[in-house]
Order: C-alpha cells, then structure tokens, then sequence
C-alpha cells in the first residue's frame, strides 16, 4: 500500500501529468487545423488515450495518454497529496485552497465534458419554438402519426445504438428495428451503374432512388456530418417489412403498419423544453453605408405557461439570456435576416470554472499575506 | 480534519462522475403538435402518385373527398368528413400476387376494426360479387358488433387485376361510413381498367407484363398456406406437432437486393446471430443447380455452445438470380422443426421454374 500511496502523492507525478498535459494541448492544437475543433477536443482531450491508426489499416495503436487520463491522475494525486501528505496548518491554509481550486477547476471540467449540450435553436420572426437541436449528436426518430388528430407521438433512439447497431425497440411499438450499416459521415448520390452492390438492400423509400457513400467523420466547425444508417424494420414475428436508408437531411419518410401512419428520419437529436421562444423581431445593424455588421440581435417572447411567465428579452452579441439552466447566445442568422438562430448551451458544470478561480485567486492572496506577515515579523524582530 | 477533507474531496469527484453517468442516453418517449409545415415531397412517394395514365385501374375522385398526398403504399388517399365531423378515410392500395389470400385481408381490417377473426364459410357468405367494366371483384362490408355511431365500420372492394391485388378501403366511424357508402359504391362502380378497350389492342405495358415469367414450384403436401405479408410472392407454414409452425416465404426484389451477404446478414440478425464476413458467407454456401437456375442456398444455426444456449431458431435461405431480380427463398422456425423440413425445403427449390404462364403452384 505505501508505494502505492508515495506513487500517487509524489511531486514527480503532478509535475509528469503538468508536462504531459502541456505536450498535449500543444498538439492538440496543432492538429485542430486538420481535424477542427470537435474532432481535437474527441481525438485529444475527451479521451483516456490518443491514437494512431496505422495506415492502411484498422488498427489502432494508442501512443500518448489523452486528457482524460492525465486529468484524473493529476486529480487523484492532488486528492491524494491533501489526504496523506499535507502538513495542516494555518501558515498553509493559501495553499490548502490553491489545492481545492485547481481539485475544482478539473471535476468542473469533467463534469462540462460529460454533461454539456450545445445546441441551436431557429426561429422564423413570427414563429415560436419549444426545442432546439444537437449540433453534433443525431439520433433515429420514428414517428407515430396516429396517436391523435393533434399529436403524434415521437420514438427517439440515442445515436449510441446506431453506432453500435443495437437493435432499436420499444414496447409501444409493434416492430423492432435493426441496423444493416451505419455510417457516421456520407455523401448521398443518386443511384445509377456504379452504385456499389450493398447499397441495393435497402428496399423502400428514399434508398430506392439514392445512396449512401461512406466518407471520414469530420470535426470541423462549419462542415457537417450526414449520418446514414440503412436499417431494417421487422415485426414481432421477424418478419421484415422493408429495409430504408435513413439519413441527415432526408424529409420523414412514411410507411404503413397495422393501419397506423409512422415515420422515420435520422435528425439532430432535439431538446425539448417546457416553455416557448417567439421571436418577435430580428435585426441586423450595420454601419452606415457598408455592409459590415454592428449587431445581431433577437427580440425574442418568452412564455413558461407552468410558471405562468411571459416576458420579453432582448438577445444579442456578448449579451445572452439565461433562463432554466440554459444560455441563449446569438448565433447566427438565416433566411435573408428573417430567421435567428440562437445557440443553447446547457453546462451543469459552469459555475464551477468560477468558483476554482476565485479560490486560486484567495489562496495565492492568501498565502502571499502569510508570508508576507510572516517576514515582516521576523524582519521587525531583527531590528 | 484529514479525513473530513479526503471524504470532502472523495464525494466531489464521486458527485461527478454520478452526474455525468447519468448523462448516458437512453431513448425518449414524447408528445408533439402535429407539424403543420407541408413535409417536403419525399423521393420515395415521387414515383407512387395518383392515378396516372400508366395505372393499371383509374378512378374519379368524388367532389365531396378531400384529396390527401399519396404515400408508399397507397395510391389514392382521401377522407370526408361526416355530418358530426369526424374523418371517413379512403384508400387505394395494390400490391403484387394474392397478398396472403381474401380471407387473410378480410381478418387484417376486421383486427382494425376490433373485430375477431372470420372463417372461409363466413367470410362467403359476407362476400359480394361485382362486375365492374368487365372484371370479376368482390366487395366486404365489415360492420361492427355494437351500435355506437363511433365504432370503425370497413367497406372494401377487391380487384385481382394484372397480377395485382387492388384494395379500395373505406374505414372510420360506422355512422360516417354509412352516410359514404352510396357515394363509394358509386366511385367503385366508375372504375376504369385500362386495357379493357381491347385484348388486340392491350397496352405495351400489359403485353410486357403477360411476358414476364412466373415462379412456379411445388410445395411439401404437408405444408399449409398462410397468410403473409404483401411482400410475399409464396406464404406457407410447416406444422410440426408440439412446435410453433415454422415459417416459409418466398419474396423477390429488382437487382442483387444488397448482394447475397447483406442478405444473409440481415437473416441472421433476424434470429440473433453474429453477422458473417464475405468471405464466411462464401465458405458456407452451397451451390445447387435447378435446370438453368443457380441457388446458393444457407443454413443459418447457432453453432457455438453459447449460441446454442441463447438461441432456438434456424433459417434455411436459398437465392437464385433470374430476369433481373433476386428471389430468396426461405424457411424459419425451431431449430429441430427446421431440421425435419431440411428435405422438403430442398424438394421445393428444386422445383423450382419460370413459366409464361400465371399458374403457380
């Protein structure tokens, strides 16, 4: 146990993990030109190991640890050090709190990678919304139009049993839907004498007339991933009721079962909330004369009929509007400066970036007072 | 302080990791308003629209239906509203071969109705003949058992035309059904089929369509014909006492269908078994030669100790390629069950030929 112990407490490992941690931002950053933003934070950061993939094959091999990995172990070291090698005293009461800062900094951190959503929200001037949609993460919705003349009733499947081709089922539903392929990015293309054979199963919808054509995932900022998925839907019997290829982008495709209307679609996977944004106006200023943007802004109403709220907010560049847990930033605009599109960001763990660095901040301060008084003390005892 | 601190510390980062564990996602069961935005026109209905100059069998839409957009699988798609306000549907649909038989529809709407199932003598007796522009179809009123004005009554009328079961489908609350029944009789009666003009003069696509050959084989005595899906060109059951009856079917599809390993694949995962690389999928065909057909037939079965354990089912699959489609044949059911019908299933591909003619079987 007390190697065990001296390993996780030493110096040597939080001064490793420091430098470690410095090596891979350095490269992380170098290689966000190739793989974008996204694609670093996943390749680099919120990741137990980096890796190399050979080329021309499928084999990985993992050559750098990833931030996850020396996050924790500089968090257990930390956690260790106060526990079984730090002297308690109020002489080291600044770095006492340095320690908890920095302990906060990295659950906070973890707690933003496995927690945080961004998403956008659009809106026309005029309409209202009540949801907003992933920017990275897609998920598989059936549909059920024949829940009521006013309702339907929505099946979301999480892109994780896409990934992983789980089947999709759901005790409501009287049909189970497997995977034949999955394909994280693609490009579609219209049938024609070179379509690849595999692309003929899908036997239904909008794959009779298209396909699918893998490409490599990408993480950059403006491109988009078209995830594909050719599935097949069976009955309780096993029976297969047609094979379709789903994809980002494709209108809902409909099918008939047991008399009722469903749908399919590959979508962003939506938030949902439970009040609604009407955008009453938005504007886009410019200087005068140019047509170099000043300001984006959103007028925005926002009713909450739960809490019988309903109250107007004016959103724009630097100033968002928190409600609920969420951040409405502006984002971005569409349709000729008819449409906004606001980002929302949900991170449980926000507060906590703040409360690390007011604690570093106090216990710097703190312990540069302490040994300040402290030398002021043995100087005035000098003279 | 020591510790107070270390259990301080250990929460926080156990806190943590809760929180973000919980984040896993699972799937979500929702409500949503109806989108009231027009969805844009899918590809997959492009090709299905009404009634076209190509269409087989025409019809005149009544004034008083509403037209609703075509889907995949209906041709024509109206509704009226009665007198109370509540929707009438209507539908046209076809679909290639018998599509399981009469009496397996007539058992379908009656389970749309809320209504058991009926027998053959039964169904007779609640079977109306007509002649309509000079082509054999029946008509079934399926009523419902109670008099509540809200219970779902059906009206349909059968035509087998070109190859083709032709549905038109009248369904909703029996009061509304009511009031529309003289209206659908009459759009019923106003059908058109398009080469009626004259057997000399029968469209190019009908003449192309008597050319296209038929499967013919023949089926085990022992086997039972049953219903099936629309997609089924054959639909039989093999009865085993003691075991649930396994299931055959015959389907076919334009082109390769996705070549033989998607397919063989998506069998397998049908019964829960790991899916094979090509070349598995190679290794474990078996080449069988029926005159000018070649089958490449499968026999899909757990085969590990722990397949075995967690799954019963088998499938014995045969593919043969031929005028430009492929045609699976197959036969799914308790692994011991399959087994005893292992010979039967061989004696049927073999059987296997295309006619000119529409005798099957």
């Amino acid at each position: 146990m007390k190697p065990f112990i001296k390993f996780f407490t030493s110096f040597e490992l939080a001064i490793s993990c420091m430098v470690l941690g410095l090596i891979l931002v350095f490269i992380g950053t170098l290689d966000q030109v190739n793989l974008g933003i996204h694609g670093a934070v996943e390749q680099y950061f919120y990741t137990f190991f980096v890796f190399w993939v050979i080329p021309g094959s499928e084999i990985t091999i993992p050559y750098f640890p990833g931030g996850y990995t020396i996050g924790l172990f500089l968090l257990v070291n930390l956690i260790s050090a106060l526990v079984f090698r730090f002297r308690y005293s109020w002489k080291k009461s600044g770095v006492l709190m340095v320690h908890i800062g920095v302990i906060t900094l990295l659950v906070g951190e973890l707690i933003s990678s496995m927690m945080q959503t961004d998403s956008a929200m659009i809106i026309d001037e005029g309409d209202s919304s009540n949801f907003s949609e992933d920017r990275q993460i897609m998920e598989l919705a059936v549909i059920d139009h024949s829940v009521s003349t006013k309702t339907d009733r929505v099946y979301a499947f999480p892109h994780e049993m896409m990934e992983t081709m789980q089947d999709c089922r759901h005790e409501e539903l009287p049909f189970k839907i497997g995977f034949n392929q999955y394909m994280a990015n693609s490009v579609i293309q219209r049938r024609d004498e070179s379509t690849p054979s595999r692309a003929f199963i899908a036997n239904q919808g909008i794959g009779l007339n298209t396909f699918a054509q893998e490409i490599p995932k990408t993480g950059k900022m403006d491109d988009v991933n078209r995830t594909s998925a050719i599935l097949t839907i069976f009955d309780d019997s096993g029976e297969v009721l047609g094979t379709w290829l789903a994809s980002l982008g494709f209108p809902p495709q409909k099918f008939t079962f047991q008399g009722k209307d469903y749908s399919l679609e590959i979508r962003r996977k939506r938030y949902y909330y439970p009040f609604d944004i009407h955008l009453n106006d938005f504007s886009h200023d410019r200087y005068l004369g140019t047509n170099i943007p000043v300001n984006f802004s959103s007028e925005i109403e926002l009713t909450h009929p739960e809490r019988g709220e309903k109250r107007e907010f004016l959103i724009y560049m630097n100033h968002p509007l928190r409600y609920n847990g969420l951040t409405f930033f502006q984002s971005g605009f569409a349709n000729e400066d008819k449409t906004t599109i606001l980002q929302v960001v949900s991170n449980p763990g926000r507060h906590l970036p703040y409360l690390s660095c007011g604690l570093i901040f106090v216990g710097l301060t703190v312990q540069f007072l302490i040994g300040l008084i402290s030398f002021a003390g043995r100087r005035q005892k000098k003279s | 302080m020591r510790r107070f601190l270390g259990l301080s510390l250990l929460a926080l980062v156990s806190g943590a990791l809760f929180l973000g564990g919980c984040k896993r996602d699972s799937f979500a069961v929702y409500d949503v308003p109806k989108e009231n935005k027009a969805a844009p026109p899918s590809v997959a209905t492009a090709p299905i629209s009404a009634p076209t100059e190509n269409s087989w069998i025409q019809w005149s839409k009544p004034a008083a239906w509403t037209e609703l957009a075509p889907t995949a699988f209906r041709k024509g798609n109206y509704f009226v509203e009665g007198n109370d306000g509540k929707k009438v549907e209507i539908t046209v649909s076809s679909f290639p071969g018998t599509v399981g038989g009469t009496l397996a529809n007539v058992n379908r709407w009656r389970g749309q109705a809320g209504l058991s199932s009926t027998n053959r003598e039964e169904l007779s007796q609640g079977l109306t003949e007509v002649r309509i522009d000079g082509h054999d179809g029946q008509i079934v009123n399926i009523l419902p058992d109670s008099d509540d004005p809200d219970a779902t009554q059906i009206v349909a009328a059968i035509f087998m035309y070109n190859g083709e079961s032709w549905f038109f489908k009248m369904s909703g609350p029996q009061q509304g059904v009511r009031s529309q029944k003289p209206t659908f009789d009459q759009f019923i009666a106003g059908l058109k089929f398009t080469d009626t003009a004259s057997e000399h003069e029968s469209s190019v696509a009908s003449s192309e369509a008597s050319k296209e050959p038929v499967l013919a084989f023949d089926a085990p005595g022992s086997w039972v014909e049953s219903d099936g899906s629309s997609m089924r060109i054959a639909s039989y059951e093999a009865p085993l006492e003691g075991f649930e009856p396994a299931d055959f079917s015959i389907t076919s599809f334009p082109g390769d269908a996705g070549g033989i390993t998607a397919n063989v694949n998506r069998w397998r995962q049908q019964i829960g078994l790991r899916p094979w690389s090509d070349s598995q999928v190679n290794s474990n065909q078996e080449a069988l030669e029926v005159g000018d057909l070649d089958f490449a037939l499968f026999d899909l079965k757990p085969q590990t100790d722990s397949d075995k354990e967690l799954i019963k089912e088998r499938i014995l699959a045969g593919i043969v390629k031929y005028d430009g489609k492929s045609w699976f044949y197959k036969l799914r059911g308790d692994v011991f069950l399959v087994e005893t019908q292992r010979n039967k299933f061989r004696q049927l591909v073999q059987s296997s030929r295309f006619e000119a003619s529409n005798s099957k079987n």
